[in-house]
């Protein structure tokens, strides 16, 4: 189920590959007629290659080593099973991403540790290529520094790892701390609400100018003109076959009326100039998102992968 | 009316309890989370070596080879579990 919402979420991000000049192709263990089945279904039009014998997901070193031969698999409770009427998982891959570069070489690689959380397309690209997408981005009110939130998408499914950004506009002669300035200086520091609706990663800081001050002995870390921090954000992959009422607890804690996820956080961070430091600023932040429910149809029965001995 | 207040005092609880039990069942703590979303590095080929050449059909039954999917500054490839299931 999360594949299938990858797979859509990738085609939507597909304008994004096509700007940086990188070709996107998915590979998964199904065959051609499962593939053009789900791609006509669901409008894909970038290529998913049908690697039926598992051949390229080996090649790559990612077939699942947990699916040995003639393991099933109960896809609604993920229990290997011994029913016939289970999906055979043979050769199945793990979820993983390869950049490979004009030359031929892989030139970056990310292997998920989990089956339900995948990159969105934007992650993968700023991740391998540091290329941020910004489709959305909305000023927060702030004197001195401006600030403004932006996110890779307005829309979120579970488990769709997105990138949400924080950026920072100075005037010239204006600077802010670099985090972990320490001694009686206030940092930059972007903090995320605790949450039971959404995972998120450390913040990606860019690295601080080391400046030296008449008042001070040594370098102390700065920022000048403007900063822009991102961290990753993905909802909880919270459907689960053994535990349904997971699901219905999230949409009940974390959608409004309008099904929309809020995230929220905040910044702190003290802005001088030449001549004086102004007391230190906390800025509440938050982001909204369309919510993408979980898309439950499987391919046609006639169509499904058989047994094989 | 006690029953009343009981049935008042239960309501209460339980939406007080339910974001509570659904955010214990779901909360982990940073580290925790700094591992789920980390990279398997163990598997799979590793940054700097040859990528294996492709030759798959797609979903249109057109064979595909790694030059035919490249774009100018390269190729992401995003091996997924299922389409079907």
């Amino acid at each position: 189920m999360y594949c299938r919402g990858q797979l859509v979420q990738l085609q939507h991000d597909l304008p994004i590959f096509q700007r940086a000049g990188v070709g996107l192709a998915a590979i998964g263990y199904d065959s051609a007629a499962v593939l053009r089945e789900f791609a006509s279904r669901k409008g894909i039009s970038f290529p998913l290659l049908a690697d039926h014998e598992s051949k390229v997901i080996r090649a790559y070193g990612v077939a699942n080593r947990r699916f040995v031969k003639g393991t099933l698999l109960n896809v609604d409770t993920e229990q290997i099973t011994d029913s016939p009427g289970d999906v055979p998982v043979y050769g199945v891959a793990y979820p993983s991403v390869f950049l490979i570069g004009p030359r031929g070489a892989v030139l970056w690689r990310f292997v998920s540790k989990t089956d339900e959380l995948r990159l969105t397309g934007a992650a993968i690209l700023e991740r391998s290529i540091g290329a941020i997408t910004v489709v959305d981005r909305r000023p927060l009110h702030s004197d001195r520094v401006e600030v403004a939130v932006t996110a890779s998408h307005t829309e979120a499914g579970l488990g769709n790892r997105l990138r949400i950004g924080l950026e920072l506009k100075m005037p010239p002669g204006f600077h802010i701390y670099g985090p972990g300035v320490g001694r009686s200086y206030h940092g930059l520091d972007w903090k995320m609400d605790e949450s039971s609706c959404w995972y998120q990663s450390e913040p990606a800081y860019p690295t601080p100018r080391q400046r030296h001050f008449a008042f001070e002995e040594g370098d102390l870390p700065v920022y000048e003109g403007e900063v822009r921090i991102t961290r990753e954000l993905v909802l909880k992959p919270v459907l689960s076959a053994a535990e349904p009422s997971l699901f219905r607890l999230f949409q009940s804690v974390c959608l409004d009326s309008a099904s929309r996820v809020k995230a929220s956080g905040v910044v702190a961070f003290q802005a001088c100039d030449e001549r004086q430091c102004f007391p230190p600023q906390s800025i509440p932040l938050d982001w909204h998102f369309h919510f993408l429910p979980p898309d439950p149809e499987r391919a046609p029965p006639e169509l499904r992968r058989e047994f094989e001995q | 009316m006690h029953l009343c207040r009981e049935i008042r005092v239960l309501v209460f609880l339980t939406l007080l309890l339910a974001p509570v039990s659904f955010t214990t069942r779901l909360e982990a703590d940073s580290a925790a989370v700094r591992t789920l979303l980390s990279d398997a590095s163990d598997v799979g080929l590793a940054a700097g070596v040859p990528a294996p050449e492709i030759g798959l059909k797609d979903q249109n039954g057109r064979e595909r080879d790694r030059s035919s999917l490249s774009g100018t500054n390269g190729l992401v490839l995003v091996f997924f579990r299922s389409a079907d299931w």
